[in-house]
């Protein structure tokens, strides 16, 4: 995503609790897509989806991966933050 | 005269998920290259008198298990004032450490469930060297994946900490503004696949077998390696890579047309690997 990557993963899991709770607490939407595995065909309907999409929105799902990692995903800006906290305590 | 206090840390750390790719036999000082780590954390870190080191626990190979048992928790740690361990490094480890250096401080980061499988024996032991870690610990930071999984945390909510998934932006930056370093000929609207042994390379493999679009399947296991050279599919172009370093891997994923996680171990997904090594980081501002 930090490198405007289009990302497909599991649904149900992991990835997606954490990404989607990431998402509210900063109020942006979740830029993952997401298929239910392993049922037959998920996969590849998931695939089938991305490539009916027109360039421009092709090219919007990339830019929203980037910016939802700059939002919330930046280990700098928020490690920062935490130092500037312990230098008050 | 005031003289500064200096901290001394230990993380234990699995350096194969670094960029090197080397077993080292003793500890690192120099902090690591990764974009889940973050830079320049050792050099800010250390204006506030923390010096940190790293040990790669996976160092059996180098020496024997016994020795490395004893090495990795009897005679390492008491050099330092604190030790960082994961929990995706082997549960109990947080115990032993402490077990041996009573008067350390131990941080934990309890990042996966506890492992469901197996007999109902296990399932208990494996409950129990968690609590022991816990118990262990000064401080615990866990992923959301513990929030409603691992049911021992709420017996240590009073010193548990959550801390999301992080990456580091600046690093992808700069090295996606560096010249490609890929040697590959790379195939054109690929699908990347990266990870190793908890990707199911099975059903991502029979469910693209249709697609036109040439599979990139990127790991650093041997095992996956051999397995996934079984099923993909040459002629249409697709590649089997090992060994690639993050700066290549920055390239993969911006020239990919998606990245597709297939993950069969929900309890220790994908990720798992970068919230261990960027939480360690995260830690250290708080010993």
């Amino acid at each position: 995503m930090a490198c405007n990557a289009v990302c497909i993963a599991n649904a149900g899991g992991q990835i997606e609790k954490e990404f989607s709770h990431l998402a509210r607490i900063n109020s942006i939407s979740d830029p993952l897509n997401y298929f239910e595995y392993p049922i037959k065909n998920s996969l590849k309907n998931k695939l089938d989806e991305l490539e009916k999409l027109n360039i421009t929105k092709y090219e919007k799902l990339k830019t929203d991966s980037f910016n939802f990692a700059n939002k919330c995903l930046n280990l700098n800006k928020d490690g920062l933050l935490l130092i500037q906290n312990i230098i008050k305590n | 005269m005031n003289k500064k206090i200096i901290k001394n840390i230990l993380v234990f750390s699995n350096l194969k998920s670094h960029i090197t790719y080397e077993d080292n036999l003793d500890v690192e000082i120099d902090e690591p290259i990764h974009p889940y780590l973050g830079r320049r954390w050792s050099e800010q870190l250390s204006k506030k008198n923390l010096n940190v080191a790293y040990l790669n626990t996976y160092n059996y190979k180098v020496r024997s298990k016994i020795q490395s048992f004893y090495y990795n928790f009897i005679v390492l740690p008491k050099k330092y004032d604190t030790v960082i361990v994961h929990s995706t490094s082997g549960i109990g480890r947080a115990f032993l450490v402490k077990l041996f250096n009573w008067k350390i401080n131990v941080i934990y980061f309890s990042l996966s469930q506890i492992n469901p499988r197996g007999l109902h024996l296990m399932k208990y032991f494996r409950f129990l060297l968690v609590y022991l870690d816990y118990t262990s610990s000064q401080k615990i930071y866990y992923g959301l994946n513990c929030i409603k999984d691992n049911t021992n945390l709420k017996y240590f909510k009073y010193k548990s900490v959550y801390f999301p998934f992080y990456v580091d932006i600046d690093f992808f930056q700069s090295k996606l503004n560096q010249i490609n370093t890929i040697n590959q000929i790379e195939p054109k609207g690929y699908i990347l696949v990266v990870g190793d042994i908890t990707r199911d390379d099975e059903y991502l493999y029979n469910e693209l077998s249709t697609s036109k679009k040439p599979i990139i399947r990127i790991s650093r296991d041997k095992t996956v390696i051999e397995n996934v050279h079984k099923i993909y599919n040459p002629t249409r172009g697709d590649l089997v890579l090992t060994g690639v370093s993050f700066i290549d891997l920055s390239h993969y994923y911006k020239n990919s047309y998606c990245c597709i996680i297939a993950s069969k171990e929900d309890y220790c997904p994908s990720q798992v690997e970068l919230h261990q090594s960027l939480k360690q980081w995260h830690v250290m501002q708080f010993v």
